[in-house]
């Protein structure tokens, strides 16, 4: 911060005038306790809705996309299996239904994950 | 950076700290309101206008980055919600029974009250584009390059904001002020 332009051509005195005008005058107070508080009263009213709607949020996430993709477990859990059956020929087979429920898991952390991030 | 500067202590607040945005408040809650005031000539009005300004900083913490000063941030949000503020009809007529409030409860002593008719009287002429850049440069010191960051606005605009405010602010003293 500095303020030596304003004497560049001009006469310091009007400057100076204007300065202890805007500086002093109706300044609120440095350190007024009472605004402080009645802003961190709302800040901690947002951030604690704010943990309570992810806390909510993130079981009603999984929900959602468990309602919404269960139909769909069991063609797609078939497909990826199918595609990944020469790569698993040594591992102990994973039936459609195993992988269906991987995937599931997968997305409720996926959801989860969001939500907290979020 | 330091710690315990502004910007340090934005950096905690980014991580969630709510005591680190507590001091951010302390600190800047001063210039935030001074400034608010110089643009709406209303205590009450401004106070309002600062609080919300905060809460939006609190919530925008995170895209806050590091690469100019944490006080020509909140001054920027606390120009835009200002803006904002003015564009709205209602909130309009709520300032105006806000004035009217301000102007009963005004405060009694006598050197003060002087110096802020005069200052209402600068204020009243001047474009809230005018207040706002004097304002940042004569009541906070502020550089023309601090408040143009701070306004958002290009530097010459904002030498041309405070050249054109300052005369008519000369203008508007009395010879006894401006030359005593």
């Amino acid at each position: 911060m500095n303020s030596h332009w304003m004497t560049n051509g001009r006469d310091p005195d009007d400057d100076a005038l204007l300065r202890a005008m805007f500086a002093e005058g109706d300044r609120p107070p440095y350190g007024d306790e009472t605004f402080v508080k009645g802003v961190m009263a709302r800040v901690e009213k947002q951030a604690s809705s704010a943990q309570a709607w992810r806390a909510a949020a993130a079981p009603a996430l999984i929900a959602f996309g468990a309602a919404a993709f269960y139909p769909l477990l069991g063609p797609v859990g078939a497909v990826i299996g199918q595609a990944a059956a020469p790569l698993l020929q040594n591992a102990p087979a994973i039936g459609a239904g195993g992988l269906s429920l991987l995937m599931a898991a997968a997305a409720a952390g996926g959801a989860w994950l969001y939500a907290e991030r979020t | 950076m330091t710690p315990g500067t502004d910007e340090a202590l934005a950096k905690e607040a980014k991580r969630g700290s709510t005591a680190a945005f507590e001091s951010l408040v302390r600190r800047n809650q001063s210039l935030v309101r001074g400034f608010l005031r110089r643009l709406t000539g209303s205590a009450a009005a401004a106070d309002d206008l600062a609080q919300e300004t905060f809460l939006l900083a609190w919530r925008r913490i995170g895209s806050y980055e590091a690469k100019g000063s944490f006080k020509g941030w909140i001054v920027r949000i606390a120009y835009t919600q200002f803006l904002q503020e003015r564009r709205s009809r209602q909130s309009a007529a709520r300032r105006d029974e806000a004035y009217m409030m301000d102007a009963e409860t005004v405060q009694n002593d006598a050197a003060g009250v002087e110096a802020k008719l005069d200052l209402d009287r600068i204020l009243a002429l001047l474009s809230p584009e005018q207040r706002a850049a004097m304002a940042l440069c004569y009541g906070e010191g502020m550089s023309h390059q601090e408040a143009a960051d701070a306004l958002g606005l290009p530097l010459g605009t904002v030498k041309s904001h405070v050249l054109r405010g300052r005369e008519k602010a000369l203008q508007a003293l009395t010879p006894r002020e401006v030359r005593a």
